[in-house]
């Protein structure tokens, strides 16, 4: 499979980053398209597109929007609260593409009826954030966000959203709760945000990259999107290529790539293959035989994993999977919000057994605990994070098992970065 | 629901959710302290028209804001699995060493505050930390030496002024 500039068009030189040039390279054309057409015709486009969600949850865009609820005023959010260890595309699309995801937005909120929009960014992007509010103005003071959008008489305002630092703010029930300055509480759902959301209005919440797909898809057609990569899940994806790898970047694929592809894409395996994480903290961690593994939502599906954000993370022979057990385990009780009782008391029984593995004091029960601590978590947390981490550990125990019952009661590692 | 209704809800709610900018605003306060202080939170409260513990309480919830007082230069150790595996511990180790201080405190003298936190998004540079509103990439002890030297020599100017 061969690499693709879909999105990655509008992220090289000033094409993204000058509203002009922007406009030259065929920007706004989709917006332009979606203007002449019935919101309900916008979102059938982009049902008929297949786009799915690419936060993580893979959900299809269209049908998301079909469910807003219209007897009231209706927000658009664009989700930039990118804190998915591993992930780095949202940031690098805000950097090098902040008028294709603004197209994007204006294009969502036509479709769903949403007059006032909010990017919610973390805080851990203040250059980002800067250079998006900048690049908010210029699209007001040029007509295409604001008042009467382009002469069609749609108004549409964008106000951007500082973050506080807190990984479970990426789901959208807490998302929105911080967005009205509540603590970053996930809620139950339903009732979902499209139903009730911000202010209990219906709220639609869209990833940064999905509403980058969305100008293509109006521009393009719904054919032409459908037809790249994976028929179920198709479209082009932005995949995020860290760890051992000689080049390590963002690199654009259709929909579908194998893993080994994307390796070889960033230069290839510095040292030599042992292990991938992907899709993010909560994403499977495999052997080498995800190298042939398919990276789309249905083909992660098929193989009991999950696409996640499409972060992959690959590690040479000289990482320690019982380190890499330890700070995954660290992560989610450190990011844990600590509302409801399994997820809070699970995420620290797993960083302790985890931490007492990877330090040399750990028995080999634990490896059991471990798995009927997550299981317990999987059934009864309030949120997908409790729930997410099932795959991460299960998986990092069934590809590593040998190497991490052997490294029971091995004392090499101190465990240095403590709370 | 009619628009007397939507104004009415407008007035119910005096910008609560303008809360994480005013944090923001407070701890970016010149002369910079990393921090949000008792009296700052109290003001907050009283222009929001909340009680002082609600905004304790959402303050408490998010990572990047303290109530205790840092250093002039909060350094944020990325220990994600790709900064991990790329030699933030070698990064940690150093800053620790260097600085005589543990993640979550801040040397004697009020320059650094040392914290750890779980992705910077930039993972792609791995190791990374950011210092204050600044992200450095590609660390090893040598190159975080040259960031402390440069730091320290900005503040020996600035105390000059």
């Amino acid at each position: 499979m061969k690499h693709v500039e879909y999105l990655t068009r509008y992220t090289s030189g000033s094409v993204g980053t000058n509203i002009e040039d922007y406009t030259n390279a065929g920007g706004f054309v989709g917006l332009q398209r979606a203007l002449g057409l019935t919101p309900q015709e916008v979102v059938e486009t982009v049902i008929d597109a297949q786009l799915k969600g690419r936060g993580g949850a893979g959900f299809s865009t269209g049908k998301k929007w079909s469910t807003v609820r219209r007897d009231s005023e209706v927000y658009l959010v664009c989700n930039a609260d990118e804190g998915e260890p591993g992930t780095f595309k949202d940031r690098f699309l805000m950097e090098h593409a902040p008028y294709l995801i603004l197209e994007g937005m204006a294009i969502a909120a036509f479709a769903v009826g949403a007059r006032k929009g909010y990017i919610y960014i973390r805080s851990e992007y203040p250059q980002v954030s800067a250079q998006l509010q900048r690049a908010i103005d210029k699209s007001v003071s040029t007509g295409v966000l604001g008042e009467d959008i382009l002469g069609s008489g749609f108004d549409f305002d964008v106000g951007l959203m500082i973050g506080g630092g807190s990984y479970v703010v990426g789901d959208e029930t807490a998302l929105l709760n911080s967005l009205m300055g509540n603590r970053g509480y996930p809620t139950l759902k339903p009732p979902y945000p499209t139903d009730q959301g911000l202010w209990d209005k219906p709220t639609v919440i869209n990833n940064v990259e999905t509403l980058a797909c969305v100008p293509l898809i109006l521009s393009q057609g719904a054919e032409w999107f459908r037809n790249i990569g994976n028929p179920q899940s198709p479209g082009p994806k932005l995949y995020c290529l860290s760890g051992h790898v000689n080049t390590p970047g963002v690199y654009e694929f259709p929909m579908g790539v194998e893993v080994k592809r994307l390796i070889e894409a960033s230069g290839g395996v510095n040292g030599r293959f042992k292990a991938v994480q992907i899709g993010g903290t909560a994403g499977p961690v495999y052997d080498e035989r995800a190298l042939d593994y398919r990276l789309d939502f249905a083909s992660m599906k098929s193989v009991g994993g999950s696409l996640g954000s499409g972060a992959v993370v690959v590690m040479n022979t000289s990482v320690n999977m019982a380190h890499v057990l330890e700070v995954v385990m660290r992560f989610f009780s450190e990011e844990s919000c600590g509302q409801c009782f399994a997820c809070r008391y699970g995420t620290r029984q797993l960083e302790h057994m985890a931490n007492e593995i990877a330090t040399g004091t750990g028995r080999e029960e634990f490896l059991r605990l471990m798995r009927e601590t997550s299981e317990v978590m999987y059934h009864s947390s309030l949120c997908p994070f409790g729930q997410s981490l099932d795959l991460a550990l299960t998986t990092l125990l069934d590809s590593f098992a040998d190497e991490l019952r052997a490294h029971i009661g091995q004392q090499d590692y101190v465990r240095e970065v403590t709370a | 629901m009619g628009a007397a209704n939507d104004v009415e809800s407008q007035n119910e709610r005096p910008r609560r959710e303008e809360i994480l900018r005013l944090f923001h605003d407070a701890q970016n306060a010149e002369p910079l302290q990393n921090y949000v202080a008792s009296n700052r939170l109290a003001e907050i409260a009283r222009e929001l028209e909340i009680p002082l513990a609600e905004a304790e309480g959402v303050i408490s919830f998010y990572r990047h804001f303290s109530r205790r007082s840092r250093g002039r230069y909060v350094i944020r150790v990325c220990d994600s699995l790709s900064c991990r595996i790329l030699g933030s511990l070698d990064v940690y180790r150093y800053l620790r060493h260097r600085l005589g201080i543990k993640r979550g405190q801040t040397t004697a003298d009020g320059m650094y505050t040392l914290e750890v936190v779980n992705c910077l998004g930039s993972c792609d540079t791995a190791p990374n930390f950011m210092v204050n509103d600044t992200l450095y990439t590609n660390l090893d002890a040598t190159k975080t030496e040259e960031i402390l030297g440069a730091l320290e020599r900005e503040a020996q100017k600035e105390a000059q002024k």
